[in-house]
């Protein structure tokens, strides 16, 4: 299994917080592929292979995905249940990345079937240090569902 | 065979077998027993060895486990001996089993050297344990050798001891077998031995015994005389013998016997016949002296031999003298002739049908007589004559009498006059003695004396003598006597006998006609009556002989039947005129019918007016044809009335009439003999009219008791002249409580029924002056004491010719007292209503509306005067608002019970004011349910009103503002979630770039630049806190507070020790007061907590030995909470500005913070509705006072 053949798809509106991630992942030594996607619907096109992203192979699913909630276009909790509503990606681990405190959007986020919810930090030193851990965990300690 | 013989064999034959059975028995038991003992012997030791045995191993057993398991790890000595024990045990048994018998030995053997092992095993142990194997080795060890001996040495015992049991249960059951199959044999046998020996010991006595028996029947035969019998035996023995001798015996004596008893009978036979004979000769003669008739009997010579009594009577000759007689004696000579003729024709055979003779008697009387004659035989010779005759002399005597009778009968049938019959009479009298001379007088009861009505013979002269008539008396010749008498008179010699003494003339003439003697005989009739006399005069001087008597008592009688007759002729003929002239005149109907068929016989002139029919078309019809019965069956119910009570008297029956009309008329009838015929006659009359009235009256009547006992008035009728009640009605009796019983013919003075003896006499004396009394109220006590008001009226009237009163009261008690209390409730109401300070009022709803009575206070409230209000009866509505007014009526007017609120409406002053009244209705309703009057109270509650309407504004605002406010939270809530969201983003990228740069770029910057970009993070990171804490501060606020009850006491340690362990190298003391609650928001609590600890604790970071305290003072009544730190203080000079948002006090540099914190803490205090304040000095710590709610 070629690790670093697996992409990282993220969710995330903000160019500061995705430059952050970027450079966080990075540090970390992470070197699989990360593709960003500005918005909800972008997203989808790139999950399923429609719009700008035809071209591409539907069955090859991400890793992981890093969502954030608040986007444009569709919110991250509508893209969170077309992506488990799809045969292809409903095991693909989600993980949701947000500033929101909001215990609504936890409860919605678990009951729309996200695999982990993490608040990012104010401070980078504890968000590059989140990142680190949520790289550890989830790209090599937890089994991932699909061993292609 | 002789008998001795025969029971000798017989009991020897059963004692033989007897002990054969026996010997046998008790053979087969004895090598039973043995066999058993035998094996017994062998077993039963064998098993209590191996009991023993196992007894043993088990006690090896337990000490090898006590020993290996337990003590192996201890002191020695106990080991020691314990293994003693078991040396022992092992040794104790080896001797045991050698003693037991060479075949069980193997077993056994086995048995000893499986201890051997156990002992040799167990020595093992012992030395191991000596030379310090470790424990588990050990155990090891003996579970790999002595355990597995044990355990097969107790398979083994087990064994061995189930085969043994088995052995011995098996011959034990055999034994049993055996024991049980020889008892049973024994017992069989003995059986068959006594049912043989019982048969033997029978057929032995029956042998002996029945020909005892026989023998002994054939005695009891002899004794009851039966001779036939034979014992009959065949045996050859003693008793067979006797036997035979008996019978012989018997045979002789019956022969003896037989002849005496033909003797007997023979003798008996004789006596028989005679005794008959002897009574049979009584028989005939006893009839023969008593006949009537005349029997005697004669020889050929015509001498008598025997004539029987009433011959000897009649003859007048005795017993004696018959045997001189013969017939010359006794015929009489013109008969005698006649006589020897029949005697000859007699003697010579022939029979003689009836004779007729005359006998002479011995006084010389003529006897006529009748009978039969006949022969006497003996030897087919004529010896004699009989002869059986009637007297009848008298017989011819009384036919020539009755010829007579008749003939004066017939005379009579053909209706001839009286005095023709007593002519002919007299005449018959006349012809059966020429020398007497007949007449008969008739007897008239009004003049007292006799008539002549007969006496064709008499001489003319003494007719005449007796014209006049001859008065009876007692001395009135023999006619006047006699019939005075009523008794017959014989004058034998008239000339000179005293009763014609003082008829002196009447001798003469008498005697000069030859009329010597007389006799008369009173005619008298079935009654015993005088009706007149016969008198008879003989030419002879002299008593008259029977003849004559016999003449004048027939002519008497014969009178007597020839005048009754005539006289019930004329009586009838009388009655039958009497009958007539009623018959025809009678108003009432009558009708004389058959009863079989009811055939009209007669009817009379009522009849036919009444029914309409004619005599013609009635009579000789019958009641069916005209149908004159309304109802046939009535006619069928009549006549068995008339059957059985013989006649009918007032029956009411229906008839129909020719018209078809049905009238009721009374029925009346008697039976009546017409010819043969059984008839009725009966009478009528029509009640038709009669029983109308009747009906109507009884209707009226009827109405008259029905209104009478139904009246729920209490009505009586008493008579006036006592008081005495004749009737009482129902409603008396209920209201009262008496009695019909008690009170009829009783007063109401008994009673005591007047309540005012004053009142009881004006009552008594107006009914005694009739006095007409209307619904005048008097008082009454009734039966139970209690005292009824009622209302009296009365009416006169005459029952049965007596002066009645009725009187009917009504009781009015009830009214009284409701009409009493009305009064004094509306007492009470206006006295009330008078005082009040409301507006009470009650309107009258029927007939029309009117004010009955308005409050005083009305002028107060409403401006008006009562006498305006009661003038005017609409004032009151339309006092009311005309928006109200509606509203008002239709509440009033309900019946429903909701509505019985007190209802608010305005009304409109007299000066033109608006006020507002709270407004309660009473409705009050009749007995049958209508509304008759309204209570009204009402309440000025104009102010009330009008506060009522601010609140309500009040209301409205509070709500509009309170709405506001939520929704004003609202966009709070919306507002902060997207400020923490929205603002904290750029704050990221600031500090995130920051850092970046500051790691990536380390190089290329200087320590200014470095500077900068530092500030630059901590700016950021400040940022991020402030809108933290914001945030925190308006989620506190935004939150719902839920009321609870909240131990401040645990959540300041919770607190407090959870600051000391993330900061655990500082000292730190906490002296927190135990135990107090309180009620709170507890998320806001702790928050509070948390902000002012955190405090505490951040401003006594400086200080050597922090010190934070919490507890209570007491301030007034309520709590007062304080927090105290002996921290960096503040100055008092600042410290309004404490509770104000991102208010710092100290620089960020000495002491972090936001300035938040304390603005916190003051909205939650507020929201919990106490106070805050604080006390400090710089340097000298700060205490925090506050109280909640």
């Amino acid at each position: 299994m070629d690790r670093s053949k697996e992409t990282i798809l993220l969710v995330e509106d903000n160019p500061d917080d995705v430059e952050l991630l970027m450079r966080a992942l990075r540090k970390n030594n992470i070197a699989n592929d990360i593709t960003v996607t500005r918005d909800g619907a972008e997203a989808l096109d790139y999950l399923f292979a429609t719009g700008k992203y035809t071209k591409r192979d539907a069955n090859e699913t991400p890793r992981i995905i890093l969502l954030d909630l608040k986007l444009p276009k569709l919110n991250g909790l509508q893209v969170l249940e077309r992506i488990r509503a799809d045969k292809r990606t409903e095991l693909t681990p989600v993980i949701i990345l947000t500033s929101s405190k909001e215990e609504q959007d936890l409860i919605s986020g678990y009951k729309s079937g996200a695999n982990s919810y993490v608040r990012k930090p104010v401070d980078f030193t504890e968000f590059v240090d989140a990142v680190r851990q949520i790289g550890l965990y989830w790209l090599l300690i937890n089994e991932p569902p699909y061993q292609n | 065979m002789k008998v001795r013989t025969k029971l000798i064999i017989g009991f020897s034959a059963v004692v033989v077998l007897l002990w054969l059975i026996v010997f046998y028995a008790a053979n087969n038991m004895g090598g039973l027993k043995e066999h058993f003992l035998a094996v017994e012997s062998d077993i039963i030791p064998n098993t209590l060895e191996i009991n023993e045995i196992e007894n043993t191993a088990d006690d090896a057993y337990q000490l090898t486990m006590d020993y290996v398991l337990r003590d192996l790890p201890e002191a020695d000595e106990s080991s020691r001996i314990q293994i003693y024990k078991l040396v022992q045990l092992g040794q104790t048994y080896l001797p045991q089993a050698e003693q037991i018998s060479p075949i069980e030995y193997s077993d056994n053997q086995k048995l000893l050297v499986k201890i051997d092992s156990l002992t040799f095993n167990l020595s093992n142990i012992i030395n191991l344990k000596e030379i310090g194997t470790s424990y588990s080795e050990l155990l090891a060890f003996d579970r790999n050798f002595s355990l597995p001996a044990l355990l097969d040495l107790e398979q083994f015992i087990s064994e061995k001891k189930a085969d043994s049991i088995v052995q011995l249960s098996a011959i034990g059951e055999d034994y049993k077998q055996a024991h049980f199959s020889g008892i049973l044999w024994l017992f069989v046998s003995a059986g068959f031995i006594t049912i043989i020996g019982i048969a033997a010991a029978y057929l032995t006595t029956r042998s002996i015994v029945r020909p005892l028996h026989a023998l002994h029947k054939g005695t009891d035969m002899i004794s009851q005389g039966r001779l036939d019998y034979k014992v009959g035996t065949k045996a050859k023995d003693e008793i067979g013998q006797l036997s035979r001798a008996f019978d012989q015996m018997t045979t002789n004596l019956d022969k003896s016997m037989t002849s005496i008893d033909v003797l007997n009978a023979e003798i008996t036979e004789r006596k028989k016949v005679e005794e008959a004979l002897r009574k049979s000769e009584e028989r005939y003669r006893d009839l023969f002296n008593n006949a009537s008739e005349l029997i005697q009997s004669a020889d050929r010579q015509g001498k008598l031999i025997y004539a029987n009594k009433a011959w000897q009577e009649s003859l007048g000759y005795d017993e004696s003298e018959i045997e001189n007689l013969t017939f010359m004696d006794i015929i009489h000579p013109d008969y005698l002739a006649h006589c020897e003729e029949t005697v000859q024709q007699l003697l010579s055979g022939e029979e003689i049908p009836r004779i007729e003779t005359t006998f002479i008697s011995k006084d010389g009387n003529s006897i006529q007589v009748e009978g039969d004659v006949s022969a006497q035989y003996e030897n087919g010779e004529v010896v004699g004559t009989r002869g059986i005759f009637h007297d009848v002399t008298e017989r011819q005597k009384r036919e020539h009498l009755q010829q007579d009778e008749n003939y004066i009968l017939t005379l009579l049938g053909q209706g001839t006059e009286l005095g023709e019959l007593l002519d002919a009479i007299v005449h018959l009298g006349e012809d059966h003695d020429p020398s007497i001379l007949g007449s008969i007088l008739v007897y008239d009861p009004v003049k007292q004396w006799l008539n002549q009505a007969s006496g064709p013979s008499l001489p003319e002269e003494y007719l005449q003598l007796m014209e006049g008539g001859i008065p009876i008396g007692p001395v009135m010749g023999s006619c006047g006597t006699a019939a005075y008498r009523k008794e017959r008179v014989v004058i034998p010699d008239i000339a000179n006998d005293p009763l014609f003494e003082s008829a002196e003339e009447v001798v003469n003439v008498t005697t000069k006609n030859n009329m010597l003697a007389c006799w008369s005989q009173p005619i008298l009739s079935s009654n015993g009556e005088l009706l007149g006399t016969i008198a008879n005069y003989s030419n002879k001087v002299g008593n008259p002989d029977p003849d004559d008597i016999r003449i004048l008592e027939w002519s008497a009688r014969i009178s007597t039947i020839a005048i009754e007759r005539k006289q019930a002729e004329e009586a009838l003929q009388e009655s039958e005129d009497k009958f007539s002239k009623a018959f025809r005149s009678s108003p009432n109907t009558i009708v004389i019918t058959t009863i079989k068929d009811g055939r009209f016989i007669e009817v009379n002139d009522s009849f036919t007016d009444i029914t309409g029919y004619t005599r013609e078309e009635v009579v000789g019809n019958t009641v069916k044809d005209i149908n004159i019965w309304a109802q046939t069956k009535d006619r069928d119910k009549m006549l068995r009335i008339l059957k059985k009570d013989g006649k009918v008297h007032n029956h009411e029956f229906n008839f129909r009439i020719k018209s078809g009309e049905i009238r009721t008329w009374l029925f009346s009838a008697e039976l009546l003999n017409i010819g043969n015929e059984p008839c009725m006659i009966s009478m009528t009359i029509d009640i038709t009219d009669l029983k109308r009235a009747e009906e109507s009256i009884k209707d009226s009547e009827d109405k008259f008791s029905k209104a009478f006992h139904s009246s729920p008035a209490a009505i009586s009728i008493s008579l006036v002249n006592d008081g005495s009640f004749i009737e009482v009605n129902n409603s008396y009796t209920r209201i009262t409580g008496y009695s019909r019983k008690e009170l009829i013919c009783h007063t109401a003075e008994e009673y005591n029924m007047w309540a005012d003896t004053k009142q009881k006499d004006e009552m008594i004396h107006k009914i005694e002056n009739r006095e007409k009394m209307n619904n005048e109220e008097y008082a009454f006590r009734i039966k139970s004491g209690e005292i009824r008001t009622m209302l009296v009226s009365n009416e006169y009237l005459n029952l049965n010719g007596k002066v009645c009163v009725l009187v009917s009261s009504t009781d009015i008690t009830g009214r009284k007292q409701a009409a009493e209390a009305l009064r004094m409730s509306e007492e009470r109401f206006r006295l009330i209503a008078d005082n009040a300070t409301d507006l009470i009022s009650r309107i009258q709803m029927t007939p029309d509306i009117k004010t009955d009575y308005m409050s005083p206070s009305c002028l107060r409230i409403t401006g008006y005067k009562q006498e305006e209000f009661y003038s005017d009866p609409n004032l009151g509505l339309e006092m009311i608002h005309p928006e109200d007014r509606e509203f008002f009526v239709k509440h009033v007017s309900s019946d429903n019970k909701k509505d019985q609120k007190p209802i608010t409406v305005r009304l409109v002053r007299k000066d033109g004011q608006v006020i507002w009244i709270e407004q309660t209705h009473a409705a009050i309703s009749n007995d049958q349910g209508e509304i008759i009057a309204m209570h009204l109270i009402a309440r000025e509650i104009t102010e009330r009103k009008d506060a009522e309407e601010q609140l309500k504004h009040a209301i409205a605002n509070l709500e509009q503002s309170s709405a506001q406010l939520e929704a004003t939270n609202k966009e709070l809530e919306t507002f902060s979630y997207s400020v923490s969201h929205d603002l904290r983003s750029p704050l990221r990228s600031i500090d995130g770039f920051s850092q970046a740069l500051l790691e990536d770029y380390a190089g290329s910057l200087d320590d200014t630049g470095k500077d900068y970009l530092n500030r630059l993070r901590s700016a950021s990171q400040k940022m991020g806190e402030l809108i933290d804490g914001l945030l925190k501060l308006s989620r506190l606020m935004r939150s719902e507070m839920h009321q609870e009850e909240v131990d401040l006491s645990t959540l300041v340690e919770e607190i407090t020790s959870r600051l000391h362990e993330n900061d655990p190298k500082r000292q730190a003391e906490f002296v927190i007061r135990k135990g107090l609650v309180t009620q709170g928001d507890p998320e806001l609590l702790r928050a509070l907590f948390e902000n002012l600890l955190g405090n505490a604790w951040k401003f006594t970071s400086k200080s050597k030995k922090t010190r934070i305290e919490f507890g209570t003072t007491k301030n007034g009544n309520k709590t007062t909470y304080f927090i105290n730190d002996n921290g960096a203080g503040f100055d008092m000079t600042y410290a309004d500005k404490l509770f104000g948002a991102f208010q710092r006090l100290h620089e960020t540099s000495e002491f972090p913070g936001t300035g938040i914190g304390l603005a916190t803490v003051l909205r939650i205090i507020n929201r919990h509705g106490g106070n805050i304040w604080a006390e400090g000095a710089v340097n000298k710590g700060a205490t925090f006072y506050f109280t909640l709610n």
